[in-house]
């Protein structure tokens, strides 16, 4: 079994959150806001959502604080997570 | 000499058969059920004077003509949770000669930026392609309306053409952009988009294997 430090598991996180939205790395941290800050459409959040469902196992659209996106940060995605993405446990 | 397939039990496998139905919503036809509310959202509030009718208000008459113009295809995208209808979706101006035809699309409740919308466009983007042989769809969009997908530019459609000053709307001319869906591009980008959405069995339907008897000789 992998085992991740919070550190690592928040890094590998953001990249991916960075690569799926097209937005730079360096912009990703945990209060950064996906639509007023980063700057995700809704075509980018969707695409989120399916990184998220099929590489952590997760289903945002299920989850209540994600009914409204407006204001959901980096962070709040993070801390539903896993630390260890589906298939690596 | 040609074979009978049936008679040399030499058949051919079954197609896949892409549904309408996803974990989180689904896509069902417009019935004469959903005018009133279909109407309502159509002509009231901001999303009047973004959509089709741009602030104007047609008759009852005109609007249910209206509605099925040039219409090939038209689906409710619905959210399973409540089942309630949060979009609307459809094929237009079919071209079989050249393979292309217009797609449109609208979000009832415009604050809404749920994933639920493009998941449902997703659908039924594999349905129209599945059900005919369109080489690309294309989508007319106001530069104003443009920016709650624009990411796909490029992966997902292409921006094709691009009328300068060409809508009116509160003081100001907007550019109204041609997108165009290339079916090559959207079965190499725009199916990953329902990779965690299907389900492994449309609800409410069971899978019946028919074996028929042979033919006699």
């Amino acid at each position: 079994m992998i085992v991740h430090g919070r550190d690592e598991a928040w890094s590998r996180f953001a990249d991916a959150l960075a690569a799926v939205g097209e937005v730079d790395r360096a912009e990703v941290a945990e209060p950064a806001r996906l639509i007023d800050d980063l700057g995700l459409d809704s075509l980018a959040l969707t695409e989120v959502a399916v990184m998220v469902n099929t590489v952590y196992g997760v289903d945002l659209l299920e989850v209540d604080a994600f009914q409204d996106w407006e204001g959901v940060t980096a962070g709040d995605l993070f801390a539903v997570l896993p630390v260890v993405p589906a298939g690596e446990g | 000499m040609l074979q009978d397939p049936v008679q040399s039990n030499d058949f051919r496998p079954q197609p896949a058969f892409p549904s309408l139905e996803g974990r989180h919503v689904f896509l069902r036809p417009v019935s004469t059920g959903d005018y009133a509310g279909l109407q309502q959202a159509e002509i009231q509030g901001e999303l009047g004077m973004r959509w089709r009718y741009r602030g104007s208000t047609p008759s009852p008459e005109q609007w249910a003509q209206g509605l099925w113009r040039t219409v090939l295809a038209q689906h409710l995208i619905v959210r399973r949770a409540d089942d309630r209808p949060i979009g609307l979706v459809l094929v237009y101006q079919p071209d079989f000669q050249d393979g292309h035809a217009q797609l449109a699309a609208v979000r009832f409740d415009l604050a809404d930026r749920s994933p639920r919308m493009m998941l449902g466009m997703a659908l039924f983007l594999r349905h129209v392609f599945a059900c005919w042989s369109f080489r690309k769809l294309y989508l007319e969009v106001t530069e104003f309306n443009y920016e709650q997908f624009a990411s796909g530019a490029g992966r997902l459609f292409d921006v094709e053409g691009r009328y300068r000053d060409h809508v009116y709307f509160n003081g100001a001319y907007w550019d109204q952009l041609v997108l165009a869906v290339g079916r090559e591009r959207w079965q190499s980008h725009g199916e990953a988009l329902l990779a965690a959405e299907d389900l492994e069995e449309p609800a409410g339907t069971t899978t019946v294997t028919l074996k028929l008897p042979a033919r006699p000789r």
